[in-house]
């Protein structure tokens, strides 16, 4: 089918600039604080001031998580909370889904210049919005709840709370259309619109908001813990104006800006001039799509600026991969923070200034209306951000300072599974499920990668128990374990990822919907670096008519795909099914990239890691070069050799060919 | 200067083997120039591919090893479809 | 005269406190005796002896029973002095202990370390997986039976871990807290291979939702228990040989004591021993002082410690964090950063300030120790700001050096800011009191309070000299520094205070209104296992009182509430009734509004804790009195404020202090064990304790 051009879709793109213009906004006047204030500012109210606004986000975050009801934001940390200032730049993030920090700024600049004069913007109001393309979150799912403070009548700063919601709407249970070919398959984006006015909730507004959704009550819930954050909020910064006053404050918010963006130019001038390049590959763009879609990017850092040039890039697809520019920065942003700035204040209104971003609009991670977005946190944005992640760990390791902070592609995807249907209870659900937290991180310089530690966008994700799991929702684990072989092979092993198995279980139904979708399953995604492998491909499997039942009346519990019987389906990348009482699903996740070479490895560690359950004695042979002897210890004399062999074979040299040209060599 | 792993530049700016001091590329905008390239299926690269890309893609999907010429040791592993070029590139000024 | 003993030992001092009922009161401080703390205790018992002039063995003899704050229980954690222990799990499961949540990769870290990610590790593993084993068997969330219990697997695994010489075995398997028959038959099992072999069932240690932490809690309460009880048991019969007949009790974490004979079956809840002490003293104090709620405050020489006190009782928390695992046993909620007077003040690589939490220890100690500390702490600032006089420092015992306190701050704080040394130490104080009151308002307001509602109390050698300040931030009512008989062994004085408290809890998650007739059920069998243990402790007491409580949240939030439930048989109105106690409770930690009953309510674990209040309490004695002006002891130029700067203010000396006397900031109080900085706008009374308290002073009381 084709693309119809949405007339008057482009008023919703914001470009991710500072404000252009200085006003007016309908009646709302900024409050501005002059650059002679915030250069006089005093080094101790400064810090004093800064811990504060640091401990406001973090208050924020903790205000979410205890009131949210969805298990994406309690136990996933998928949400984020930040501080803008007037004119919507970013003074600091919390610490949680750095995704969901990276477009907060593009948020409070259109509702400040789309929505001042017409519904008005006034004291004790806020704006709800799930646009990406006006930004915010990074798809639909990701609803943001964006909250103006006024101090004596202006408008002195923004604060706002993004988190995922499990559903609304759209063709799919979960809002993640699997065969959508554009956005209007998928839950329709929300411009901003007044969702409390002065301190009330609306009742309309809300009601145009939950009824979309299959849980609105969930969603209802997590709505008032977004309004609930920004009170939080808003107290503690009224209370901070009323000690220091509403100047000393905004001066502070500057500096914090400032001062990031002059320490990251500082570092950036340490590091080498030079360009490093990179792709990111991703298969299937919808159900039944057999493409491949990459994303390429070009780093250049040139004394104190680094440049993203993607491109070359895919055009956006007929699917639900794409991600909008929000996307784009999206995965941009995490890596800077965690890699580059990890000793500074998270203030990307400061970051966003040491860089240039060149993306043409039309590609899949800068798509334009009406390209489907529904999977852009996860695919296009995430995909972004391996690709970026490992450039810069390149340009750092360079630094045997800087490159301490570097890590190889971290799990390169998020292995979405979705449950839907009728729970034990007799209740309606759908729900993601958040297993695949626990990725693998890539290896470090140093060190392995983190087994099972994360992934890299949330610094603080976390997983359900299985209890919480089979407690909630209509399932039973077989297993949830640590996967061998998954972490990326090098001279550091990268973080292995994980597997869960699970049969549906006492749903008074039977049977329980089932939305999957994961790429990295022909193309591996997370890259080793220094010649080091990638972690493993995605690996989920479907097996129908299991005799998982009668091997528990039988009184034992299967370990292995192998053990479970029946028919065996490879899953596509993407899948819509049901699973009945008879059926297996099987996940596994992705791990980390390897640093380095695997032949460097010290044999002992290969040993280790085959004795512990990460490396499997058939990858320690032929990926590692390390032949094991007894008792599980590595044979020296014979890993030499075997190694010599496997590096012959690696450059397409028998083993018994003599040296290549020795002219090489000097 | 370091540059990775595997790799530094000498005082007359060419890149050279850290393992075997073995010259990989003749200058910082060329740096690789020397290296070997070898390129295989997927599958070979081991247990961490569990599936026969054909499985979910038409195109055939490549594991390609560039390796230092002296002492073998691998510069750079990429799997990745087998027509694109190779866009894990770098270069200094 | 029977007396009543606190011995609290520290990883430094152990301090000591004995009273009777007439006003008979000892104090000790002795320096700890690492590994063999019980010399120390000892060595305390002999101090406390000797501020009596009797004779220890007499003082023994004449010792109803002692509580022990002890460091065994963590100090084995932290250093690894652990048993060896295998481990039983559900089949599939194994890993869960190693995937930790993910979390387990940044719990318990602070913010600038979790921002460098690449930095972040999960800790080492708490058994290698050579010594865990899985066995076949599972039971659903109904509390059914999925796949009987593998008795052959289970023996031939018992064996394998023998044969691998562990000393004992911890049992977690999935749903256990429901249904723990599985567990009990795994530990008849166990003890068919091996009697008497120490073995804990996570449906015993914390029978609570949550495998993981379930598991880790049993895990480390194995490793554990066999230490404690090697540490207590000797102790024990070294007490008897010297004519002790009383009891002896270890503190618990959750702020009630336990008999020595049952700690070490749960050696857990001993793992913040020696952290409660001081929130019991201040909860001893505030009934005391008819004080209703109460933040305590305890800065020391390498840590900053919070609890609260609401209502007459610590509040309490349900998990904690250590090593970076998630233990869940209930704890008085005592939150702790590194923070203390010996914290050090650093530029971090982007040149901001930041303090802690680091800390320069005991040794070297602070640079103007002069004992080859080269690093500027707070203690450092407090010197060169004038707070501290150097002469007088603990009573004149220790003297400090001003002019290294100076070189410090100026190499590594001020030349770099392209500071004034003056300028940089009044930046390191008000940082430190800056992240102090965020600390403490993060934890009084997620608690659901409002600080404006409460008194701070502030001990500790170093939290005096800054507790004004912190808590004007926080805008609490006034500040309360113990200075009376109490003042150098404030925790001591807690567990010479403190009750029996058991606590018996039970996960069952259930979508309110529950079935009145399923809670009281879980109530009564509660109730009959802590009556049977209360029994076990072998003591007598004056009350027994049972706290029911239970966990409560909207459907499918992470977090629960723990809401009060009436004691008694209940129905249908008293369930309704909580549940509408719960989300007042709710509206009032996160703001009105913010409820949303559609929703639903689940309750997840049902909890009681029993409180046994023992026969002898110890009283205060009243300080002297008098009336009149107090006369201050000198003048100095004090920095107090940093909206004044530095300032003359009057000196006191605290022995010349009686209660009923009046000192207006800007002032210093000089006490043998601390100093009391009083900025201006402040004014300090001295209480018929002997304590002085804080109040600020509003525009229209200025004179
Ligand atoms: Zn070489």
């Amino acid at each position: 089918m084709p693309v119809i051009p949405v007339a008057g879709s482009e008023r919703f793109a914001e470009s991710g600039q500072p404000l252009q213009t200085s006003g007016p906004f309908g009646d709302v006047i900024l409050h501005r604080v002059s650059e002679d204030i915030t250069a006089g500012l005093d080094a101790l109210t400064y810090e004093v001031i800064r811990h504060r606004l640091v401990a406001v986000t973090d208050d924020m975050g903790d205000a979410v998580k205890r009131m949210s009801g969805s298990v994406v934001v309690t136990d996933c940390n998928d949400f984020g909370t930040g501080i803008m200032d007037e004119a919507g730049e970013t003074v600091q993030v919390g610490l949680y889904n750095m995704q969901l920090g990276s477009a907060l700024d593009m948020a409070a600049r259109w509702t400040l210049t789309n929505r001042s004069a017409n519904p008005g913007i006034r004291e004790g109001d806020q704006f709800l919005l799930n646009d990406p393309w006006v930004g915010g979150g990074l798809h639909q799912n990701d609803v943001t709840v964006l909250a103006p403070l006024f101090h004596d009548g202006q408008l002195f700063c923004w604060t706002a709370a993004v988190a995922h919601q499990v559903d609304l709407g759209g063709v799919s249970p979960g809002s993640w259309s699997v065969d959508g070919r554009d956005v209007f398959w998928e839950s329709l984006p929300i411009p901003p619109v007044k969702i409390v006015e002065e301190g009330q909730l609306r009742a309309d507004t809300e009601d145009m908001y939950l009824r979309r959704s299959r849980v609105p009550r969930l969603v209802g819930l997590d709505l008032r813990a977004k309004i609930g954050a920004n009170n939080v909020a808003h107290d503690r910064l009224t209370a901070l104006i009323d000690t220091y006053g509403p100047d000393t404050v905004k001066a502070v918010m500057k500096k914090m800006m400032n001062d990031a963006e002059a320490r990251l130019k500082a570092k950036l001038r340490e590091l080498p001039d030079g360009t490093w390049s990179s792709v990111a590959h991703q298969d299937g763009g919808r159900s039944g799509d057999r493409e491949i879609h990459k994303i390429v990017v070009a780093m250049t850092k040139d004394g104190e600026r680094l440049t993203f040039d993607f491109t070359g890039t895919d055009l956006q697809v007929e699917g639900i991969i794409n991600c909008t520019y929000a996307g784009l920065r999206g995965g941009i942003l995490p890596v800077m923070l965690t890699m580059l700035c990890p000793e500074m204040s998270w203030s990307p209104g400061g970051v966003f200034r040491c860089m240039d971003i060149i993306s043409e609009p039309g590609t899949i991670n800068n798509c334009t209306f009406p390209a489907g977005i529904g999977k852009a946190s996860v695919n296009s944005a995430w995909a972004t951000q391996n690709a970026v992640s490992e450039t810069v760990a390149e340009m750092l390791i360079t630094h045997p300072e800087f490159g301490r902070s570097a890590m190889s592609v971290c799990c390169g995807t998020w292995d979405l599974t979705l449950l839907s249907g009728v729970d034990q209870r007799g209740s309606g659900f759908a729900t993601m499920i958040c297993d695949p937290t626990a990725g693998g991180l890539g290896a470090r310089v140093d060190n392995d990668g983190v087994d099972t530690g994360g992934a890299h966008c949330i610094p603080m994700g976390r997983t359900a128990d299985v209890e919480i799991n089979e407690f909630n929702f209509p399932m039973l684990y077989l297993w949830r374990r640590e996967e061998v072989d998954s972490g990326g092979p090098g001279r550091w092993r990268g973080g292995v990822g994980a597997s869960s198995c699970f049969i549906p279980h006492d749903s008074p139904v039977g049977e329980v919907h089932l939305v999957v979708s994961a790429n990295g399953k022909a193309v591996p995604q997370a890259a080793g670096l220094s010649g080091a492998y990638p972690a493993a491909t995605q690996w989920d499997v479907l097996v129908r008519d299991a005799g998982v039942r009668e091997q528990f009346a039988a009184g034992k519990i299967p370990r292995s795909l192998e053990q479970l019987g029946g028919r065996t389906q490879v899953v596509p990348p993407h899948l819509e099914t049901d699973l009945t009482p008879g059926d297996v699903y099987f996940t596994h996740w992705q791990g980390g990239g390897g640093i380095g070479d695997p032949l460097h490895r010290e044999p002992e560690r290969v040993a280790k890691d085959v004795g512990e359950g990460k490396v499997s004695a058939h990858a320690a042979h032929a990926v590692y070069g390390v032949v094991l002897a007894d008792e599980g210890r590595a044979d020296p004399e014979a890993t030499e050799t075997l190694r010599r062999q496997l590096s012959r074979r690696r450059v397409g040299l028998e083993p018994e060919q003599s040296p290549i040209d020795s002219g090489a060599r000097r | 200067m370091i540059i990775d792993f595997n790799l530094c530049t000498d005082e007359n700016g060419a890149v050279v083997c850290r393992h075997c001091e073995t010259t990989i590329g003749d200058s910082r905008s060329s740096p690789m120039n020397k290296a070997l390239r070898h390129a295989r299926p997927s599958v070979d690269a081991g247990p961490g591919i569990h599936a026969d890309p054909a499985l979910f893609v038409d195109r055939g999907i490549m594991l390609r090893q560039v390796s230092c010429p002296g002492c073998f040791t691998l510069l750079r592993t990429e799997i990745v479809p087998a027509e694109e070029p190779s866009y894990r590139e770098w270069s200094l000024r | 005269m029977p007396y009543v003993i606190g011995i609290d030992t520290g990883g430094t001092f152990t301090d000591a406190f004995a009273a009777d009922q007439h006003n008979r009161l000892a104090t000790a401080k002795t320096p700890s005796t690492p590994p063999n703390f019980a010399d120390g205790f000892l060595d305390a018992i002999d101090g406390l002896a000797g501020d009596l002039g009797t004779d220890p063995n007499e003082l023994l003899a004449n010792t109803e029973y002692i509580v022990h704050g002890t460091t065994s229980t963590l100090n084995s954690l932290v250093t690894g002095d652990v048993a060896r222990v295998g481990f039983l799990t559900t089949r599939g499961h194994a890993d869960s202990i190693a995937i930790m949540n993910m979390e387990g990769r940044y719990a318990g870290l602070g913010s600038d370390e979790i921002q460098h990610m690449a930095r972040t590790s999960k800790p080492p593993a708490l058994v290698p997986c050579g010594r865990i084993a899985e066995i076949d068997e599972r039971i659903d969330h109904k509390g059914a039976v999925i796949v009987p219990l593998d008795e052959d697997g289970v023996r031939e695994s018992v064996r394998a871990l023998l044969a691998d010489d562990v000393e004992a075995i911890a049992v977690s398997l999935l749903w256990s807290f429901h249904s723990p028959a599985h567990e009990q038959r795994v530990r008849e099992l166990i003890h068919e291979e091996a009697p008497g072999l120490y073995v804990a069932l996570s449906s015993e240690v914390s029978p609570r939702i949550r495998e993981y932490s379930r598991s880790v809690t049993t895990l480390m309460n194995t490793q554990v228990g066999p230490r404690l009880g090697a540490y207590l048991e000797p102790l024990q019969a070294r007490l008897r040989e010297r004519g002790f007949t009383g009891g002896l009790m270890v503190m618990q974490g959750s702020g009630g004591c336990v008999s020595a004979a049952d700690a070490p079956g749960r050696a857990i809840t001993t793992i913040g021993s020696v952290l409660t002490g001081g929130v019991v003293g201040c909860t001893r104090m505030a009934e005391a002082l008819e004080t209703g709620k109460v933040i305590s405050t305890d800065m020391g020489g390498t840590t900053f410690l919070v609890g609260l006190v609401v209502d007459g009782k610590p509040v309490a928390t349900t998990s904690t964090v250590l090593n970076q695992y998630a233990i869940s046993t209930p704890t008085v909620d005592v939150h702790t950063i590194g923070a203390g007077g010996g914290a050090i003040a650093w530029l971090d690589t982007a040149g901001n300030l930041k303090v802690g939490p680091r800390s320069a220890g005991a040794s070297p100690g602070p640079a103007c120790y002069g004992d080859g500390g080269w690093e500027p702490t707070v203690t450092d600032a407090d010197l060169v700001l004038g707070i501290i006089n150097p002469d007088n420092f603990f009573g004149g015992r220790k003297k400090l050096r001003t002019q290294l306190a100076r070189e410090a701050i100026d190499k590594v704080i001020a030349t770099p800011l392209s500071m004034s040394v003056d300028d940089a130490a009044a930046a390191i104080y008000a940082i430190q009191n800056a992240q102090t009151a965020d600390l403490v308002r993060k934890v009084v307001v997620n608690s659901g309070q409002d600080p404006r509602e409460f008194t701070l109390y502030a001990y500790g050698g170093a939290g005096p000299m800054h507790c004004a300040n912190y808590a004007a931030d926080l805008g609490v009512n006034e500040v309360v520094v113990p200075l009376g008989a109490t003042a150098a062994v404030f925790s001591a004085y807690g567990l010479a205070a403190s009750d029996i408290i058991l606590t018996a809890e039970r996960s069952q998650p259930a979508p309110m209104p529950v079935d009145p007739a399923a809670v009281n059920a879980v109530y009564a069998e509660l109730e009959a296992e802590l009556d049977a243990r209360l029994t076990k402790q072998g003591l007598r007491f004056s009350t027994v009182t049972y706290q029911r409580e239970a966990d409560i949240r909207y459907t499918m939030q992470m977090a629960e509430v723990s809401t009060p439930v009436p004691g008694g048989k209940l129905a249908a109105e008293h369930i309704g009734h909580i549940g509408r106690d719960f989300e007042d409770r709710y509206e009032a930690v996160y703001g009105k509004g913010t409820g949303f009953p559609d929703a639903g309510l689940q309750l997840i674990t049902y909890r009681v804790r029993a409180v046994g209040t023992l026969p002898i309490t110890p009283t205060l004695p009243d300080h002297a009195r008098s009336t009149g002006d107090p006369i201050p002891s000198s003048e100095r130029e004090v920095f107090l404020d940093v909206r004044v700067g530095r300032q003359r203010a009057q000196i006191y000396d605290y022995r010349a202090l009686k209660a009923g006397h009046r000192v207006m900031g800007p002032a210093v109080v000089e006490a043998p064990t601390t100093t009391v900085a009083l900025p201006p706008g402040t004014a300090g009374t001295v209480d018929r304790l002997g304590n002085l308290v804080i109040r600020y002073r509003t525009e229209t009381e200025e004179h």
